[in-house]
């Protein structure tokens, strides 16, 4: 009798205590692996949209830049005229 | 008489500080240190080398996911691979060091030749040369950089030769023609940017013709003098864009496309890496706008700055006066400098490009700075301001010349790292912003190391990829293993730059391991430091714990705990063991303990977060998770549980 009481206790503390195996179980899923990179190749960010992008407008910048100082160095000129 | 004498004196002089130039940098080529980038570029040069030699067969050179390499073009890297393998050097470092050396020496030419266009005296020539051997951030990578100093003297090049084409105009001479051509065609071979040296040219060309509109009438009307010229413009675009292809593999796939998918690229360039600035870590993708205006503040020597300043200030006097005094032959071309060097710094900054590594990747603005300032020492020589003001200003600059060079003697080959004294100083700098990025206090500290060991067999674990110093060690295998995480991996002696570390660990000590056996300093700074390893309970302990063997794990990791009290990745190891086990006071307080170490910490954070989605708060987890990710936003390993609790929460 007293072995079958101490098998349902065993079996009642395994029992019980189930979830919390569970839990570590599958919280321990998610913690594999914890390296912290010191560099990263292409990757993006874990929320996306976090890291800004410039705009890509090379040619527009450029010309921008060009009609700007020829627009100045006509200008300069004309009062030079005056 | 006299005066054509004064001039040929000053060529000389202009040359004679070449040569010396020439011979200090001969000498100090073999003792250069070798840079992380050499290590990342070389073994891809070698592999385009191949790409020719086997006829395309072998593509691994456009086989590059991770590491872009294929977008560079890195045409002196590629020579060098070229020449070390047809006539079999041994020393390949060596020789790469003196083709750095070379193109430094070129680039100080063409500075030079800059300076003489800008003031007519050679003098100012002699000065800038001068003025660049005493700029730490220049001089310190002349031997191992070898993309962004090339790609600074074909910069400084294509600069000089758009003056003289356009000082040649209406009918510009072919000589000039082909060299600009090819200075723009080198700078292109090198990194797509040099795409911009046509915009100049362009630029130049427009505002000239408008500034003189008889050039252009009598251009237009004279059959024979347009169609040499548009001749000379077909030569610069046919040279200087295709044979700037020649030796790049990528680009030659598809020449029109592939160079401008490279440009478009490297402004937006996707690496990032994890830079201390203003004492904070961020990735490099994180900076703010003002990381390079900064950074240049705070690394020029003072004497460039003073002498930048005098320039600016006495062009500014110059620009009050009346239009008609203005106006001379020197205009267009002081200008037109002066934008070569402010448009690349405006230009990242309004695109946000992704910017590291203090200036290196504007190492080709540094030379202007130095033209510039010897061209204000000029003009203020040349002023009408009385002596008693001229003089001691002019001494104040030589004497500020100082700083740098004593710097350079007493450091070098990691004489790059120099903060001026207006930044406080390296002192200061250290642990504030990035120190020695390109690790050449690994050159010493490994030269002391294989010393040391003698014919003992050891393997050696570095947190940087120079395994070079060790190639010729038989004895010592190298391991490359991150400088916190150096308990996951099997080694003897650990041998680490101080690099990649958390402000918080350096300002407060808790990132100095009790197993370092020697720290090497810079200016009073740690820039690396040996670590001997007297047992390996912390890495038994993590493969037990890999295993599965919690228990056994646990006792080793206490005990390399009571080894190295400071060592935070084994807190990490013994927390996952107590969450695993449900130990939560145990694993509370080794958490507290961890932070208490280091409080940015992102494996500690996760593991806290973990806790809390066990107990089924996930809003607390996913509030601590929001911690780490302000820390860290690329920390990739917390996108698991993060996904976990936003199905939880149903975000």
């Amino acid at each position: 009798m007293k072995t079958v009481k101490r098998f349902f206790a065993l079996l009642m503390l395994n029992i019980l205590s189930l979830p919390y195996i569970l839990m570590a179980q599958d919280g321990g899923t998610y913690i594999d692996n914890m390296d912290v990179q010191d560099s990263s190749y292409m990757e993006q960010d874990l929320l996306a949209g976090a890291e800004q992008s410039g705009s890509n407008s090379t040619v527009i910048i450029v010309v921008v830049v060009i009609v700007v100082v020829v627009v100045a160095v006509f200008l300069f000129l004309k009062k030079k005229k005056k | 008489m006299n005066r054509y004498i004064d001039i040929l004196t000053a060529r000389n002089s202009f040359f004679v500080s070449l040569l010396l130039a020439a011979v200090l940098l001969t000498f100090l080529a073999p003792k250069a240190a070798v840079n992380v980038d050499e290590q990342l570029h070389y073994p891809h040069a070698k592999k385009v080398v191949n790409w020719y030699f086997t006829g395309g067969e072998d593509i691994s050179c456009l086989e590059t996911p991770v590491t872009n390499l294929k977008y560079y073009g890195q045409s002196v890297d590629n020579y060098t691979a070229l020449i070390n393998r047809v006539f079999s050097i041994d020393n390949e470092f060596r020789a790469r060091h003196f083709t750095g050396a070379f193109f430094f020496l070129i680039l100080m030419f063409f500075a030079g030749l800059i300076a003489y266009q800008l003031t007519g005296s050679f003098w100012v020539s002699t000065l800038t040369v001068i003025s660049m051997l005493a700029m730490p951030r220049l001089f310190g990578q002349a031997f191992g950089n070898l993309k962004d100093i090339p790609f600074a003297t074909g910069y400084m090049a294509g600069v000089y030769f758009i003056i003289r084409f356009i000082k040649e105009l209406p009918r510009p001479k072919w000589r000039t023609t082909t060299w600009l051509g090819f200075a723009i065609a080198f700078t292109i071979s090198l990194r797509a940017g040099g795409l911009i040296l046509f915009a100049y040219l362009g630029l130049a060309v427009v505002a000239y013709i408008i500034s003189k509109p008889f050039y252009l009438k009598h251009i237009v009307s004279t059959k024979l003098c347009l169609v040499r010229l548009l001749g000379q413009g077909a030569v610069i675009v046919i040279i200087g864009y295709f044979a700037g292809l020649l030796f790049w593999p990528f680009a030659l796939r598809d020449v029109f496309r592939n160079p401008l998918e490279s440009l478009s690229m490297m402004e937006h360039y996707k690496v990032s890496i994890r830079q201390i600035f203003e004492g904070e870590l961020l990735w490099s993708t994180q900076l703010p706008w003002y990381y390079l205006p900064k950074w240049i503040l705070i690394s020029t020597p003072e004497f460039i700055i003073s002498g930048f300043l005098i320039c600016i200030i006495l062009l500014t006097i110059f620009w009050a006066k009346p239009v008609r005094i203005r106006l001379s032959k020197q205009l267009y071309s002081e200008l037109f400098v002066f934008f070569t060097l402010l448009f690349p710094i405006i230009y990242v900054i309004i695109i946000g490009s992704n910017l590291y590594s203090g200036v290196r990747q504007m190492l080709f603005v540094l030379p202007l700075f130095a033209v510039f300032s010897s061209v204000g020492i000029f003009k203020l020589l040349n002023s009408n301001y009385r002596n008693i003001v001229k003089f001691p200003i002019v001494i104040l600059f030589f004497i500020l010349m100082i700083l740098p060079v004593k710097h350079q003697a007493e450091t070098f080959p990691a004489d790059y790292i120099y903060f001026n004294s207006v930044s406080g100083g390296n002192k200061k700098a250290w642990s504030n912003y990035e120190y020695d990025y390109y690790f050449h206090s690994i050159k010493k500290s490994s030269d002391y190391l294989i010393e040391l060991i003698g014919d003992e067999e050891i393997t050696v674990a570095t947190n940087c990829n120079l395994s070079n110093y060790f190639e010729n060690v038989p004895n010592i295998k190298y391991q490359y293993s991150r400088y916190l995480e150096r308990s996951s991996e099997d080694w003897d002696y650990g041998l680490f730059g101080v690099n990649y570390i958390h402000p918080f660990q350096l300002k407060n000590k808790t990132w100095q391991s009790s197993q370092i056996i020697k720290t090497f300093y810079h200016r009073g700074n740690p820039v690396a430091v040996l670590l001997k390893r007297s047992d390996k309970n912390d890495f038994n302990g993590i493969s037990e714990i890999a295993e599965g063997n919690m228990e056994s794990g646990e006792v080793l990791i206490r005990k390399a705990i009571k080894t190295d009290p400071k060592n935070v990745w084994l807190f990490v190891y013994l927390a996952k063991v107590y969450l695993g086990q449900n130990e939560l006071e145990k694993f509370d307080s080794i958490l507290k303990k961890g932070f208490e170490i280091h409080p940015f910490y992102e494996p500690l954070y996760l593991l806290k977060a973990q806790r809390l989605f066990d107990e089924k708060k996930y809003g607390k987890s996913l509030e601590t998770l929001d911690q780490l990710i302000e820390i860290n936003p690329r920390y990739k390993n917390a996108a698991r549980l993060l996904k976990a609790v936003k199905d939880k929460l149903d975000k």
